[in-house]
């Protein structure tokens, strides 16, 4: 067994980059969870927390984090097709105010700080998390609307794990995930290849008579591994080593409102990750650091444009807890970063650095706890203001537990806010606010029905808001630090589940309502005063229900999606959508071996939707997939 | 108590989906007739968006926002550019859908597509002649050329190439003048031969024309600080096959917006936020002092029909509607009226 395990190992460093690797936690239903020797570095605690559900994740192993948020949490989606960029709104936020992190460091591209949720395939990842709330204390800039946590759990078993799928209009996929697990040490690799021609037939309502046309010129290839390397040499010590790469090639589509599209655009990202991590009884220490080398290159052949964006990023961190008598715990972090940055719309190459030290303190007992921090951070030698967080969680009675915090937040400009060729603004400040929340979560039982409830409020306040306008004076547009945007609102999580001999079922449902205004504005803006924020729904929902007996499932999606106002003003908007889909699936299992057949209905009522406005989506289409799994071998 | 505590929960669920937003209230029907007016090209959302057509009555001050997408039933398109007119007929020129729109001004239906252009620009109908000219870029380095269009036929019957970024086009002297804007020079073309004359060499980067009696009258923006060359802006006058340029006191002046002045015999132009006056015949140097009107704006341009009004666009910040400000011939401001989002350009009939 030992040499089959090393033939795939092999054999998959052979076939990178678009070979590799998975899940052993696929075999599973319960939800993703991290499994580790170690106690892993506590993240902040989050009120609202949403992990992919285990169904989902079977059923669509090819699914990117953007698929996974149409039908779950309370992000939502702006995206610009099945081949475009799609980003996220939490709470209100802009696409530029949520952190991405990989076992908690950023993943944010300085230049833009615009993470494409369209490239972040959930296949390569066994911990992924979003997390809505602010948390700039501990995830530094941009953790304003909310953070995705993006990780890896250590292998338990050696397993294999293989997939195929097939879908509508020209997408194929394939998957392999291998894990070798010795006593002291692991190996795991992911791999994913995915390719679409994403030709859907939509009514281009545009045109005169709304004639039925298909997408053009929309097609994606991308291939990506990610291997991990584990070494415990001492139960108290452990040593990571990983390696990320992806490419993503695509076609970006026309509107339906422009005549056509030559443009391509084409990402390609280099992460090597590095950590150390030592837990004592009282004492725990961890080490880490990653090099990010990433590329954008964009060629519209139309426009004879052909430019690269590259940046390099040398992160580190070091974090430090120890804990005392009375179930205190102080930490300390420190985290370290050097961006390099090269593009055609600067002058010449940018870099900065940043250093922060975040002071914490934790206490906690059976019944409460409290944490503080304070986030003091240094970009290029200056300081940014100070970011204090308070948090408290309280037990109340037995099924009752009461959440609240309070923090500062930060956004610092991007690269492009600051050189960009023409208009960038060296003087911009970093967008600065507060937010508070309250959340109550409840647990019930009733005659077999498992229920879970929890109801937050929040309230956030962004001054500083950065938009690029145009400027008179200069004759191009630059940005400003103009806005003062408050966002309140409040999110509700439901899950129930019974069982019936070995007939399970389950439903959850995500709730968000979400009134995000323009609070303070520039001379000249008083008619976008007290307006809802451009695509930001007021109202958004996600449901899903499954029922599973023995070895097989069905499953049905719903996401709603209310009216979005696609002018600053409020004068234009987008109606509200809904989607479903049916998802099936069912296992064949005999000794280690484990086939799975999944299939899938995805825009059940074939409805018409625009989620960024004259960007078509596709209508009813469907899926197939067949996946292999060996357990333990 | 468990029961209340789920129900309620539930309840409130299904309470606020019944929130969700109504559609607004249907605008106003178009009127029948847009023979005479002020249509103002609104270019829409700029990534993805759709351009807009504002027509304004001059007579009742009624506005009307996007009577192309109410006649026709569905949007101009990507970006709404800029406007001429051909008896009943209006032109619409559409830049990143690569078309021009042919409206009837009876209702302003549809009544055909010319396509196949290049990132069209700006567009001029001479007189009678029955073509209009379309400027192209074409593309971001190379050449530009400008199409002839056979307004009857709805085709292009000729292309002449022209210099990089070619925007601004007018009629002087029985000839056709287009600014390469990404050049220091200036095409001009037969109108009766449609070829080109000769190539003429003015500022950095002209952006606008006013023919003013037997000079033409060429505002040039100079190269900005970003191109890493910058230079002062300057006025060309161009009469016969003389060219004399007067230059801007300093390099960081970036002269935009040319129109004509309402009392005739001078010029307006805005630079650093605000616009000036400057009489004709333009002197050796210019000296931007005491400004006329003391903001800037998106696009400025005269009424040249008995009303003689300035009009000034704001865009505001490009993503909500636009506003349009109106001076009198003494350049006092008269009234505000509403646009679409970035309104660009005007078209006066």
């Amino acid at each position: 067994m030992k040499k089959r395990s090393g033939f795939f190992v092999y054999a998959l460093s052979c076939v990178l980059p678009v070979a590799a690797q998975q899940r052993d936690t696929t075999v599973q239903l319960a939800p993703v969870q991290v499994e580790a020797v170690l106690p892993p570095v506590q993240r902040q605690p989050a009120l609202f927390t949403y992990t992919p559900d285990s169904l989902l994740l079977r059923a669509l192993p090819a699914a990117s984090v953007a698929d996974w948020l149409q039908w779950q949490g309370a992000a939502s989606l702006r995206s610009y097709g099945s081949a475009g960029l799609a980003t996220v709104s939490v709470r209100g936020s802009g696409s530029q105010q949520n952190a991405v992190l990989w076992d908690g460091l950023s993943l944010l591209s300085p230049l833009n700080s615009t993470p494409d949720f369209n490239l972040l395939p959930l296949w390569l990842f066994s911990d992924v998390q979003l997390q809505t709330g602010s948390s700039s204390a501990d995830f530094g800039s941009g953790a304003v609307g909310g953070a995705l946590h993006l990780g890896q759990a250590i292998p338990q078993h050696s397993n294999l794990s293989a997939f195929v799928e097939s879908r509508s209009f020209g997408d194929r996929s394939a998957g392999l995930a291998i894990t070798h697990r010795a006593k002291n040490w692991w190996y795991s690799a992911r791999g994913l290849y995915r390719q679409a021609e994403n030709d859907f037939p939509f009514r281009n309502t545009a045109k005169f008579g709304a004639p039925k046309q298909l997408q053009q010129h929309a097609a994606t290839r991308m291939g990506g591994f990610l291997q991990e390397a584990g070494w415990q040499p001492h139960p108290k010590h452990r040593l990571k080593l990983r390696w990320w790469y992806q490419a993503y090639d695509r076609q970006l589509p026309p509107s339906m409102t422009e005549a056509l599209s030559t443009a391509t655009q084409a990402d390609s990202a280099n992460r090597v990750f590095l950590s150390w991590d030592y837990a004592g009884q009282q004492r725990s220490l961890s080490y880490k650091a990653a090099y990010l080398k990433e590329l954008n290159h964009y060629v519209d052949l139309r426009t004879n444009l052909d430019e690269r964006h590259r940046f390099e990023a040398v992160l580190q961190e070091l974090r430090l807890q120890q804990s005392f008598v009375g179930n205190h715990q102080a930490s300390l972090l420190v985290q370290q970063a050097l961006y390099r940055a090269t593009s055609p719309n600067y002058d010449l190459g940018v870099q900065q650095q940043r250093l922060a030290l975040v002071p914490g303190w934790r206490w906690q007992r059976a019944r409460f706890s409290t944490q503080a921090r304070l986030r003091a951070e240094w970009v290029d030698g200056q300081l940014v203001p100070v970011t204090p967080s308070l948090q408290h969680e309280q037990r109340l009675g037995n099924d009752y537990e009461l959440h609240a915090a309070v923090a500062r937040n930060y956004r610092l400009p991007t690269l492009n806010d600051l050189y960009w060729r023409p208009g960038g603004n060296v003087n911009l400040q970093p967008e600065l606010g507060w937010s508070s929340e309250l959340a109550l979560h409840k647990k019930a039982q009733y005659k077999g029905h498992t229920f879970a409830l929890r109801s937050g409020v929040f309230l956030t306040e962004v001054d500083n808001w950065i938009i690029w306008l145009p400027n008179a004076q200069l004759g191009f547009w630059s940005p400003r630090n103009v806005r003062r945007v408050r966002s309140w609102g409040f999110e509700q999580q439901l899950n129930w589940s019974k069982a019936i001999g070995q007939l399970q079922l389950r439903a959850t449902a995500d709730y968000a309502f979400v009134h995000t205004t323009n609070q303070q504005v520039g001379a000249g803006e008083a008619s976008i005063l007290g307006k809802q924020l451009i695509y930001v729904p007021r109202h958004q929902l996600r449901g899903r229900a499954f029922v599973q007996y023995q070895q097989h499932f069905v499953g049905w999606q719903f996401g709603y999606n209310g009216m979005r106002y696609t002018s600053t003003d409020n004068s234009n908007f987008l109606p509200g959508y809904e989607q479903s889909s049916l998802l099936f699936g069912s296992d064949i299992r005999f000794k280690k071996h484990l086939l799975r057949l999944n299939a899938g209905i995805h825009n059940l009522f074939n409805t018409q939707f625009q989620a960024v406005a004259w960007r078509p989506m596709p209508g009813r289409h469907f899926h197939i997939n067949l996946t292999y799994h060996l357990h333990k071998i | 108590m468990k029961h209340n505590f789920i129900f309620r929960g539930l309840s409130l669920l299904a309470f606020v989906l019944l929130f969700q937003s109504c559609k607004e209230e249907p605008l106003p029907e178009p009127a029948n007739a847009y023979g005479t007016g002020v249509f103002v090209i609104n270019e829409g959302v700029f990534q993805g968006g759709t351009g807009t057509v504002t027509f304004i009555n001059r007579a009742t001050l009624g506005v009307q926002q996007d009577v192309f997408a109410q006649a026709n039933g569905r949007p101009l398109g990507n970006v709404g550019q800029s406007m001429a007119s051909f008896g009943a007929q209006g032109l619409i020129v559409v830049n990143n859908a690569n078309k021009v729109e042919v409206v009837d001004l009876k209702d302003f239906k549809s009544v055909g597509t010319i396509e196949g252009l290049a990132l069209p620009s700006e567009i001029l109908v001479p007189g009678n002649s029955g073509k209009a000219y379309v400027t192209e870029w074409v593309s971001f380095s190379s050449a530009g050329r400008v199409s002839v269009i056979d307004i009857a036929s709805r085709s292009v019957i000729r292309t002449i190439t022209v210099g990089e970024f070619p925007n601004a086009i007018a009629l002087h002297n029985n000839r056709i003048y287009v600014a390469n804007s990404n050049e220091n020079t200036v095409t001009e073309i037969s109108l009766n031969a449609d070829t080109v004359l000769r190539t003429i060499t003015v500022g950095d980067r002209p952006n606008g024309f006013v023919s003013q009696g037997n000079s033409l009258v060429v505002l040039c923006g100079g190269n900005p600080s970003w191109t890493g060359s910058e230079t002062a802006g300057s006025i060309a006058t161009i009469t016969g096959n003389q060219v004399s340029i007067a230059t801007f006191p300093a390099a960081t002046f970036h002269p935009t917006n040319l129109t004509s002045h309402p009392n005739g015999n001078a010029v307006l132009y805005e630079v650093n936020g605000a616009v000036y006056s400057e009489t004709l015949p333009v002197g050796a140097n210019i000296v931007p002092a005491n400004p006329v009107i003391n903001r800037g704006f998106y696009h400025l341009s005269l009424d040249p029909t008995a009303d003689g009004l300035l009009y000034g666009t704001d865009a505001r910040d490009f993503a909500s509607d636009g506003w349009i400000y109106r001076y009198e011939r003494n350049l006092a401001l008269k009234d505000s009226l509403p646009a679409g989002i970035a309104p660009g350009h005007i078209h006066f009939r």
